[in-house]
């Protein structure tokens, strides 16, 4: 066991805003700005965030979809901090994607047995006259019944479309799944269906988890650590049972209290009544100091100026805050 | 409204029988959708009719010898009747026989050209629109917008006019000027895909350049192309009238109907039936195609709720 | 009817004509909504609360039927309702917000020329064309932005909806919804589109407007959290029939319909319980429904009656209702 994934000093930076006509100036987007962690071997980690923080970019830079600005991405040791174009095929065999939408996601002109060819004709995984059934196959362990191999993504329904993603997601054995939001499109009662068989492959399989989401009860109960990113930083990481039980960080509290929960237990475990309040700012030419301060209860004088350090509150848990010192 | 729709969708739409989701189910609702409009069925009903008429002109037309070199006076400028049901022309040739010949040479324009100009056009613009942004894009593009620039039937003119008159000639002349709007047609689509979700699966997944634009892009790219493949059928038609018209196209005795239409104008009004017919001719073949290919739109649009 | 009710729908049950024959999605439902109060609809994709709601307003779509039920809005017979009424209603006396704020607004008009054109429609002024008139619009448009609480409301009013984020469109269209008086609300999942900070904070503004304002609300939603925060009285949905009702503390503490309580148990909780395995099964055809009642097909508590008729609402408890046969409604059999 080791660590599969490694990110370090990570940035990506869209230029916008076209200025000038002769200077041609830029405005910075700073997606990702500076992120470094690990995912170990066998392990979910969850990167939660809202809008705009930077957590799908991430994940977007790590399967290959953009090269990064600056930084490094490291598999098993080994650099890929390139686009898909650039990295060799076992790389790309062994990290796999599914996206939120499966309606996009899946070709809506191709048939989903079309669809579960392609990684087996990519990567070889079995011969030519062995697809079909390796495709019923893939589609068993998604307990969808193999008539589905001749359906369009159009006629099935969102769960099941979203299942389809998942068995292609595994058709090649990847070691390294990273999942963009994949229930956040679905109804809670399929969500758990979803979610339940994506946590048996990772048992069963050994398969290794990034799962970006915004949604905080859900990593309660799926994800190894936790990780919480704002404004294209990452603000606090902990072991999920200390995340919950110790939050430090003020977004993360203002995240949790503002969670709807349905039972007066979790209403309990939030304690503190805090309202959410505020906006996130832009993240094109991001002021100094903490990207958090507008919205802080807490805010000092000293968050305007200097960013804060990544500090190691308690083993594991680190936060990116003045007030921990 | 695609909430119901989904609702629908999350129980599988209605088959008969266990079949669901094969190729032919998808074949019997695009039918539903096409037949909706009748006048969809009535161009259907004519193209087939126009096509099985030319194949089969010899064996069914009362008088195919007519269709050649032939005279007889005593039945010249016959008006319609019983033995000629479009009368004769002043030479004494059955104009509905000539008619129905004429057809082949306009129906074997309107598909050559159709089938040479598809498949180049939409591969043009297919490589461009995957290469959207680049010089490759660049170079195809704007090479497909000097031809754009060209308009079909003067070139037709210059080209039959400068070489020699024949069908041949005007065919090439309709396919060089032609082409560049299927590589538009191509290009808009396949630009726009290539910013999809699951184009970026495929290329995350591993797949090459080829699969992506021919498996992944292309499929989806098909039906605006197919309407008006048979939108162009139509329009192809008239130029080849048109040219005929003037001479240009083929050469008596090969019937044509521009060149009936032509010669048969002189003679207005007194022998109306030597020009109506044939002009009539045009006007419901193009219409039954133009039916056809509003047909194919809707057969093929995806399904509003 | 009692002069408190606002909207009342009995038996109301609607399909839509399809390739195929006919998608019977609402199956006889029954609804009553009081002056000032707050209700959630919950239920997931599919189970035609939209629709629902659209025969409130007149706003059925073509393919759809209604085959039996009525709804009044307060002494309007809605699906018999003459044009001029059914304007009546959508002017001045209920307003609907919807999922996304984004295409809910019109992208070429300023917020203040949005703003004013509703205030405008509802204050059934001809052509805007005195200056008196249209002072009187701006300042309208002004109090309801401020009423929302919304900082700065001449700078927003000046705005184009692409220069305001989501959080801020969605509050705009809620200012819209209540700048004038009005006797209803439909809110239709007005927070799925936006973060979770900032949903808690629209939640907040909806509820905090209806009452200030003494409109009463109808929130749709598919997440049970979201109606807990929100309404005083809860009605879970299923394949076009609601299946349970009842008060919202009383509705979590002893949720009686199975549905109900698997939904429930789908919901991941902060506690960390782990995840339930969902529902088994999917939403019936609604082409083909089944005989009796729909949740049987997937109910881990089903009977042998269940199979054959559909169950009748029952009052388990004060303001508590259940359409199970777990629950009783045996004898009140074919109707």
């Amino acid at each position: 066991m080791g660590e599969i994934l490694t990110v370090r000093n990570l940035k990506k930076y869209f230029p916008v805003n076209d200025r000038g006509v002769i200077r041609r100036k830029h405005d910075k987007l700073k997606a990702v700005d500076n992120i470094s962690f690990g995912l170990e071997e066998g392990e979910c980690l969850g990167l939660v965030g809202e809008s705009g923080s930077g957590k799908s970019t991430t994940a977007y830079m790590v399967v290959g979809m953009y090269a990064p600005t600056e930084g490094e991405i490291l598999l098993r040791g080994q650099d890929i901090s390139k686009v898909t174009a650039k990295r060799s095929k076992s790389v790309k065999r062994e990290i796999a994607i599914v996206f939120q939408d499966p309606g996009t996601s899946l070709n809506p002109g191709q048939s989903i047995r079309q669809i579960l060819t392609v990684p087996l004709r990519v990567h070889g995984v079995v011969e030519r006259n062995r697809y079909r059934d390796k495709i019923e196959e893939l589609l068993s362990l998604v307990e969808l019944p193999p008539e589905y191999m001749y359906k369009q993504p159009r006629s099935i329904g969102g769960g099941e479309r979203q299942m389809v993603a998942v068995a292609r997601a595994l058709a090649a054995n990847p070691s390294l799944i990273v999942l963009d939001e994949p229930t956040s499109a679905l109804d809670v009662s399929v969500q758990a269906k979803v979610i339940t068989k994506l946590m048996e492959f990772q048992r069963s399989l050994g398969l290794s988890y990034l799962f970006i989401t915004h949604d905080l009860s859900l990593m309660r109960n799926v994800a190894t650590r936790i990780a919480i990113m704002y404004l294209g930083q990452i603000e606090e990481l902990a072991p999920a049972k200390e995340f919950f039980e110790n939050p430090v960080h003020p977004y993360t509290q203002m995240l949790l209290s503002s969670i709807p929960v349905v039972t007066q237990a979790e209403e309990e475990i939030r304690r503190q009544e805090i309202q959410s309040s505020g906006e996130i700012p832009s993240p094109v030419n991001v002021p100094p100091g903490c990207g958090f301060q507008t919205r802080c209860r807490h805010a000092m004088d000293e968050c305007a100026v200097v960013d804060p350090e990544m500090v190691e509150y308690s083993p594991g848990h680190f936060v990116r805050c003045h007030i921990c010192r | 409204m695609s909430r119901n729709l989904d609702a629908a969708q999350a129980v599988g739409l209605p088959v008969a029988g266990r079949q669901a989701g094969r190729r032919w189910t998808s074949f019997k609702r695009a039918w539903y959708r096409f037949s909706r409009q009748r006048v969809s069925v009535v161009g259907l009903v004519l193209v087939v009719a126009a096509i099985v008429l030319a194949i089969f002109a010899p064996w069914i037309v009362p008088y195919p010898e007519h269709a050649g070199a032939y005279v007889d006076f005593s039945q010249a400028s016959h008006p319609p009747s019983v033995q000629h049901w479009f009368g004769t022309d002043i030479v004494g040739r059955d104009v509905m026989s000539r008619g129905v010949f004429a057809l082949r040479g306009a129906l074997i324009m309107a598909i050559g050209v159709i089938g040479i100009v598809v498949p180049i056009g939409v591969l043009w613009g297919l490589v461009a629109g995957y290469n959207a942004g680049t010089k490759i894009d660049t170079i195809l593009m704007r090479t497909a917008d000097v031809f754009l620039a060209l308009p079909a039937l003067v070139l037709a003119l210059a080209v039959c006019a400068i070489l020699k008159p024949t069908l041949f000639n005007a065919m090439l002349a309709v396919c060089v000027s032609w082409w560049p709007w299927y590589a538009r047609l191509a290009y808009g689509m396949a630009s726009s895909q290539r910013n999809e979700t699951y184009v970026s699966a495929a290329q995350i997944i591993g797949a090459g350049r080829g699969h992506i634009m021919f498996r992944e892009i292309l499929p989806n790219c098909l039906s605006p192309v197919f309407t008006k493949m048979a939108l162009d059928v139509g329009w192809v038609i008239l130029i080849g009238s048109a040219l005929s018209f003037v001479g240009l196209g083929e050469q008596p005795p090969t019937p044509a109907l521009g060149t009936m239409l032509a010669d048969g104008s002189k003679y207005l009004p007194e022998l109306w039936w030597l020009a109506v017919f044939p002009a009539a001719t045009i006007v419901v073949l193009v219409l039954a195609f133009n039916l056809l290919g509003d047909g194919i739109r809707d057969a093929l649009a995806p399904e509003e709720a | 009817m009692s002069g408190a009710e606002v909207l009342r729908i009995d038996n109301l049950s609607i399909s839509f004509r399809v390739y195929g024959g006919y998608l019977r999605v609402v199956r006889g439902l029954d609804l009553r909504l009081n002056r000032g109060e707050r209700v959630a609809i919950v239920g997931e994709t599919g189970c035609g609360k939209t629709t629902t709601v659209k025969a409130v307003f007149g706003i059925l779509p073509r393919q759809a039927v209604v085959d039996a039920g009525s709804v009044r809005f307060g002494d309007v017979d809605v699906l018999t309702a003459t044009a001029a009424e059914l304007a009546d209603i959508r002017r001045h006396r209920a307003a609907m917000i919807f999922q996304d704020p984004t295409s809910s607004l019109n992208p070429i008009f300023t917020i203040g020329d949005q703003v004013e054109e509703i205030v405008g429609v509802a204050l059934s002024h001809g052509r805007r064309s005195s200056r008196k008139h249209r002072s009187l619009l701006r300042q309208t448009a002004v109090r309801a932005l401020s009423d929302a609480s919304m900082p700065d409301p001449e700078r927003i009013l000046k705005s184009y909806p692409m220069q305001l984020s989501g959080g801020m469109r969605q509050r705009v269209c809620i200012a819209m919804a209540l700048a004038t008086p009005r006797e209803l609300l439909v809110a239709d999942e007005p927070t799925t589109n936006l973060d979770v900070t900032i949903q808690d904070q629209v939640l907040r503004l909806v509820k905090q407007l209806a009452a200030d304002k003494g409109t009463s609300l109808i929130l749709i939603t598919h997440s049970l959290g979201v109606a807990r925060e929100t309404a005083e009285r809860i009605h879970v949905m299923y394949a076009g029939t609601i299946v349970e009702m009842g008060r919202t503390a009383e509705l979590f503490e002893s949720p009686l319909h199975p549905y109900t309580r698997l939904l429930l148990s789908s919901v991941p909780k902060l506690t960390g319980d782990g995840i339930s395995e969902g529902i088994p099964g999917r939403l019936p055809d609604y082409l083909h429904p089944p005989a009796g009642c729909r949740f049987a097909p997937r109910c881990p508590k089903v009977m042998p009656v269940c199979e054959i008729q559909a169950p009748k609402t029952v009052e388990v408890a004060e303001h508590h209702h259940v359409a199970c046969f777990l629950y009783g409604g045996m004898e009140a059999s074919n109707g």
